[in-house]
């Protein structure tokens, strides 16, 4: 309805410029396909001048899915709200400059449906290379979908942000045409388990793993550090993809009763587990998801998840400005419907799109090789902090420098808990079970 | 070593699962024993009850208690299996001798396919109810009061089911129905509107299964078919038509299921399927399945 609301009055404007004015300038009318819902958009273009009517000589082409259906589809599934939000008002401000045209140039998304399927983002991201003919990509969500896309995308070489994707296996096989703003999976707990070690109160600590990239991901990482600041792991369960039944996961960690329980795995499977371990009275000192959005929220129920952890990537408390500006990052947010609390992975796709923009105003022109170079070599500030995608070490190639940081959720609000110049309100433990 | 509120834990996790496969096979087994035509689209019967569910707690706000939604569901259920075995099933039945077996089978496959992609319209993702009582504990033990709940609620279900098709006259109308058509006929009986009514009750079971399901596990538009698929392994290993048989296949299947996921969950359904050959290999017939004898 908005949209709707927006395309007609733009319309309108449209027309009244170019009756009274005639100084309508250029007018894009882009089509998104996703899937059975369409929506148009009407990108305006203005040049400085209004006397002079002037085509931009190309619009830079940004190609990305997003599961709109799906078992993610509640967790990113309105990300392409972000994407056509920044898209518009990156499009307000002239476009994006790119130094071989000697101008501003419009950016246009495609945007299609991958339906939470490896295959289908794989078969989509070859039409976006070959049939959009796109400049730059951007990520799917998640690293198992990722993956997926790994082999179209390096065979093609075009440029890709990823998004909500860190598993290291994704940046271990030595691809040079795919970065990523944020660092590896792995290393996302580290400051959870510094506030864990100042705190000082839990001892015991049980993983209780999804067998997927992000699990798998998470957890190497989480249980060397674990062990590193002197908690002693009493259990470590894997299960399946799509399992339904934990009763004997939760048997498990009943006998072994550990303080922290830390559910490494997806918000879908991470609230089934969740909600199946409260109704069969599994009360751990503490319970750490590091999902914990709105998506797994509303499937285990609010009241049920108080005082549980779960990690962001931004809030705004952070001292940064972003390669927009924080009020831009806001007014994208905004005009997307989103808010951080219930969908804080947002943050990490805008993180993309920053460097995205950065890579295109640093590179020379649109060539590929050279948007690859760009992004190899840029150091840039986000939203987050400072980033550089290029970033090589160990066997891992174009990762970049920013980490979660500890949230709680207290009576139905957030607050961060660590690092402590960011820290919003104290963190609670053990959780006061009723 | 497994504790022994493990191993009472497991078996009430086993027992439910189990009462949860035995309220979908049986509707299955009494519709095929009616209709003579394996609906493969029984499952979406279950999907849709967890659809229903669903739906019916996000419009409330989560406000009602899931389980009074039975209250619509066994009704509504019962007129949607009423009204697809009247204007399906009966029409198929009525072509049996002309149209393939096979293709018998093709068109329930293609009103499954249709049913589940309706329904991933509606929801194109996973969903579950967010309900839940809170745990009792008995000495030792932490037991899960949604869980007591609908395994409780899965028992009175069986014996009123049970009760109506010993005790009632529609209920022996079945019974005859499924024995012996033609003479159920000669008796009597209208066996279309018995069939009608098997449908129904078959339909409102399955969709039993699927509210209890949903308000303990995540589930999707398109679960129907591997479920049904489930169910119909269930039904051959407890003997085609056989009610009790049926009970017995989805406990050992429930049962199997939850003990060998607290070894290696990976394992759970390949041993569970492992068994249930072994099984029919032993007794071809199925468990309480009568032996059909070779002339």
């Amino acid at each position: 309805m908005t949209d709707t609301r927006r395309t007609i009055s733009i319309a309108v404007l449209l027309l009244l410029i170019g009756l009274f004015a005639g100084s309508l300038l250029s007018t894009t009318i882009i089509t998104r396909p996703l899937g059975v819902e369409q929506i148009n958009t009407i990108t305006v273009t203005f040049t400085k001048t209004v006397t002079v009517q002037q085509t931009p000589p190309r619009t830079i082409i940004i190609g990305a899915t997003v599961p709109k259906t799906g078992p993610f589809s509640p967790v990113a599934g309105l990300f392409d709200k972000l994407y056509i939000a920044w898209q518009d008002m990156v499009n307000e401000r002239g476009g994006l400059y790119v130094k071989q045209y000697g101008t501003r140039l419009p950016v246009k998304v495609v945007i299609y449906d991958d339906e939470s399927r490896g295959e289908t983002a794989a078969r989509l991201y070859e039409k976006l290379i070959t049939e959009d003919k796109v400049d730059i990509l951007l990520g799917p969500y998640s690293s198992v979908i990722t993956l997926a896309v790994l082999d179209v995308v390096a065979k093609y070489r075009v440029p890709m942000v990823a998004t909500s994707a860190a598993a290291p296996s994704i940046y271990n096989r030595g691809i040079k045409n795919v970065f990523s703003a944020i660092d590896l999976l792995p290393t996302w707990s580290y400051n959870y388990f510094e506030m864990i070690k100042a705190e000082g109160k839990a001892k015991t600590i049980a993983f209780v793993i999804e067998d997927d990239p992000y699990g798998r991901g998470v957890v190497m990482g989480a249980k060397p550090k674990a062990e590193e600041i002197g908690l002693r792991i009493v259990a470590e369960e894997v299960f399946p993809i799509g399992t339904k039944d934990f009763t004997a996961i939760i048997l498990k960690l009943k006998a072994a009763d550990p303080d922290i329980v830390f559910v490494a795995a997806l918000a879908p499977a991470a609230a089934a587990f969740v909600k199946q371990a409260l109704e069969q009275g599994l009360r751990p000192r503490e319970y750490h998801v590091p999902q914990l959005i709105k998506a797994f929220i509303e499937a285990v129920g609010l009241k049920n998840v108080n005082y549980f952890t779960g990690e962001w990537f931004w809030t705004e408390d952070l001292p940064y400005d972003g390669y927009f500006g924080k009020a831009f990052w806001l007014e994208a947010m905004s005009r997307a419907g989103l808010r951080n609390e219930d969908y804080p992975w947002a943050a990490v796709h805008w993180l993309a799109l920053e460097v995205v923009s950065a890579a295109i105003e640093r590179a020379e022109s649109l060539n590929k090789e050279d948007l690859i170079e760009a992004l190899d070599s840029i150091y840039i500030m986000t939203i987050s902090g400072p980033t550089q995608p290029g970033r090589d070490y160990g066997p891992f190639t174009n990762v970049g420098l920013i980490k979660s940081f500890p949230v709680q959720i207290v009576d139905g609000k957030f607050r961060v808990i660590w690092p402590p110049e960011i820290r919003t309100g104290q963190y609670v433990y053990p959780i006061p079970w009723p | 070593m497994m504790s022994s509120a493990a191993i009472v834990e497991l078996t009430l996790g086993g027992l439910l699962l189990g009462g949860i496969y035995s309220l979908l096979s049986i509707g299955l087994t009494i519709t095929f024993g009616i209709s003579k035509i394996l609906n493969l689209s029984h499952g979406e019967f279950m999907m849709l009850g967890s659809l229903f569910v669903y739906l019916f707690f996000q419009f409330t706000g989560g406000s009602f208690n899931p389980f009074l939604s039975l209250i619509i569901l066994l009704p509504l259920f019962f007129i949607f299996g009423y009204l697809f075995e009247k204007f399906l099933i009966r029409y198929l039945r009525s072509k049996a001798g002309e149209i393939q077996e096979g293709a018998l089978l093709l068109v329930t496959l293609g009103a499954a396919l249709i049913i589940e992609d309706l329904a991933f319209i509606t929801v194109p993702r996973e969903f579950g109810v967010p309900y839940s009582l809170p745990p009792i504990k008995i000495l030792d033990l932490t037991i899960s009061t949604t869980r007591l709940t609908i395994l409780t609620l899965i028992t009175c279900v069986t014996l009123g089911l049970h009760l109506f098709l010993r005790k009632t006259f529609t209920g022996k109308a079945i019974r005859a129905t499924i024995q012996d058509w033609e003479g159920a006929l000669l008796m009597g009986i209208d066996v279309n509107r018995i069939s009608a009514i098997t449908f129904g009750i078959g339909a409102s079971l399955a969709a039993v299964a699927g509210a209890f399901l949903v308000m303990l596990y995540a589930v999707d538009a398109y679960m129907g078919l591997p479920i049904t698929v489930k169910a119909v392994t269930i039904v051959i290993l407890g003997g085609m038509g056989s009610i009790v048989g049926s009970l017995l296949g989805s406990i050992i299947l429930g049962i199997t299921e939850v003990y060998v996921s607290f070894y290696n969950p990976a394992w759970s359904f390949t041993v569970a399927w492992l068994i249930l050959i072994l099984i029919l290999l032993i007794r071809p017939q199925g468990l309480l399945g009568k032996r059909i004898k070779r002339i």
